[in-house]
């Protein structure tokens, strides 16, 4: 099966009999990176699910008309509509599949309990999930995550796998490779007061006069357990994960600090931590080159495809060329971070 | 010495040289690789299109070392960058810019250059492989790749 024409068609012609069965769908509208989408869900329990990691970006205004993305969805288990597409797997521990179709208008997202076709030149993407009670932690917490990176390619807006806050309108961006502490990062610097973005992936996009926005895509955040000790005010809302493969909890901050998450912010800041095995918490202006290099591995080969990868190189280097950027040497105590995050803004201020 | 010249491997590298250093990301592999010094300059000529000779007679204008221990370095490290398809023979291309001017004040700064190879994300890719059939086309906002 290759994504394509025929295949989008018979995933709408599945989505509207769907809507058939169920008379309340919801339309809701959302904004990413400034544009609105439009999503309808056949299936309640899906519609809520899907709410919860994009709630910071709910519009509270009508964005049905024409808007730049339209999200249909619906949920087997609760329409009875099966998806008209064979599943190339039934193994909800195993990696997908991404079919694009020859002009690369279309592309077919493919997994165990999920299939989405994406219509770029339409900006519409149409998906089916087979039970909403067996998703995965990550798609519960990231959502379409390939079809929407793809849709803000489209746009010039970037995917760049880094942690961000803003505290009064400046943004602080923590880049790195998994593991680096962005979570911790973020999280520390949310609890001290700062508004949050994101722990993991931002939308960036650059301007000709040198600045940078980051545009936040989902309010989810994974903490593993050794981790989670760390942030108690996180722990009623901790989801912990069913397969062998979720071994963090997962938490939407929409149900914990819904009045501090930000929907986007200028860039100020670029702050590389790095868990360090020493005792205080440190941190140095970094070289450019240096930010480049913790920022641009894990950011460009996310991108997938090998143009978008190159684009995305494009906009870190004018990131780095543009933003100041620090390393941050993490020690032993995690709540002296935002102390230190925000002397890094004091001196960026200077 | 050799006339040959070498080119980017476009179709599945990308790369940057900031401030002296070169990063090198293979977009298939997800192996990516740094060069700093006198092999960020050399990554810069071969882009370049330059020639072995002209890239041994740059460098050896900038430093006391023997034009021979250049050569044979630049020698390994074309070889080194061929081994991971970050380069390619380019076929007949002329120089795409002029020559870089000789470095300057360096003259006692000669290391060999060495090619520094990252493994950490190729475990990535290999559970979320690239789509080298995905193309732009007319819908993007931009109209940029």
């Amino acid at each position: 099966m290759v994504g394509g024409e025929e295949a989008h068609a018979a995933m709408e012609a599945a989505f509207e009999e769907a809507l058939s069965h169920d008379s309340s769908v919801p339309e809701s509208s959302y904004r990413f990176a400034g544009r609105v989408a439009s999503v309808r869900i056949a299936g309640q329990r899906l519609a809520a699910d899907i709410d919860l990691p994009f709630a910071h970006l709910h519009l509270s205004t009508d964005g049905s008309r024409n808007p730049h993305l339209q999200v249909d969805l619906w949920d087997q288990a609760l329409t009875g509509v099966p998806c008209p597409l064979p599943s190339p797997t039934h193994d909800p521990e195993a990696p997908g599949t991404i079919e694009p179709s020859p002009d690369g208008r279309f592309v077919l997202y493919r997994r165990a309990g999920t299939q989405f076709s994406f219509d770029r030149a339409r900006r519409h993407l149409v998906g089916w999930v087979g039970d909403s009670d067996h998703l995965t932690q990550f798609e519960r917490g990231r959502p379409f995550m390939g079809p929407l990176h793809l849709w803000h390619q489209d746009r010039d807006v970037h995917a760049v796998h880094a942690g961000l806050v803003s505290s009064e309108g400046r943004g602080v961006l923590f880049g790195g490779a998994g593991g680096a502490g962005k979570t911790t990062s973020a999280l520390m610097c949310l609890e001290a007061g700062f508004t949050y973005l994101s722990d993991d992936y931002v939308g960036l996009e650059t301007r000709d006069d040198g600045h940078s926005i980051g545009h936040s895509v989902f309010c989810s955040t994974h903490v593993a357990p050794k981790h989670l000790v760390n942030f108690p005010f996180l722990v009623p809302h901790a989801r912990p994960g069913r397969l062998s493969i979720e071994d963090k909890s997962l938490v939407f901050l929409s149900e914990v600090v819904p009045e501090r998450l930000g929907q986007k912010t200028d860039l100020v800041v670029i702050v590389l931590p790095r868990v360090a095995h020493q005792e205080a918490t440190t941190f140095r202006r970094a070289t450019r080159a240096e930010a480049l290099f913790r920022l641009a591995p894990s950011s460009v080969f996310l991108q997938r495809a090998s143009l978008k990868g190159k684009r995305a190189l494009d906009k870190l280097e004018h990131l780095v060329r543009h933003t100041p950027a620090y390393c941050l040497d993490l020690g032993n105590d995690p709540k002296v971070i935002p102390d230190r995050v925000g002397e890094i803004l004091e001196q960026v201020a200077a | 010495m050799s006339d040959r010249r070498w080119t980017l491997n476009e179709t599945e590298v990308a790369a940057k040289v900031i401030d002296g250093e070169a990063i090198i990301l293979n977009l298939s592999t997800g192996l990516y690789y740094s060069l700093d010094g006198i092999g960020a300059k050399v990554w810069e000529m071969l882009v370049a299109n330059r020639s072995l000779e002209q890239i041994v007679d740059t460098l050896a204008q900038a430093y006391t070392e023997s034009a021979q221990r250049i050569e044979a370095d630049v020698e390994q490290l074309v070889s080194d960058l061929e081994g991971e398809h970050l380069i390619v023979t380019a076929n007949g291309a002329a120089p795409m810019t002029e020559a870089s001017p000789a470095p300057e004040g360096e003259a006692a700064g000669y290391v060999s250059p060495a090619l520094v190879k990252h493994t950490d994300m190729a475990d990535l890719l290999a559970l979320d492989p690239p789509m080298p059939g995905l193309m732009d086309g007319p819908w993007t906002d931009s109209g940029q790749v």
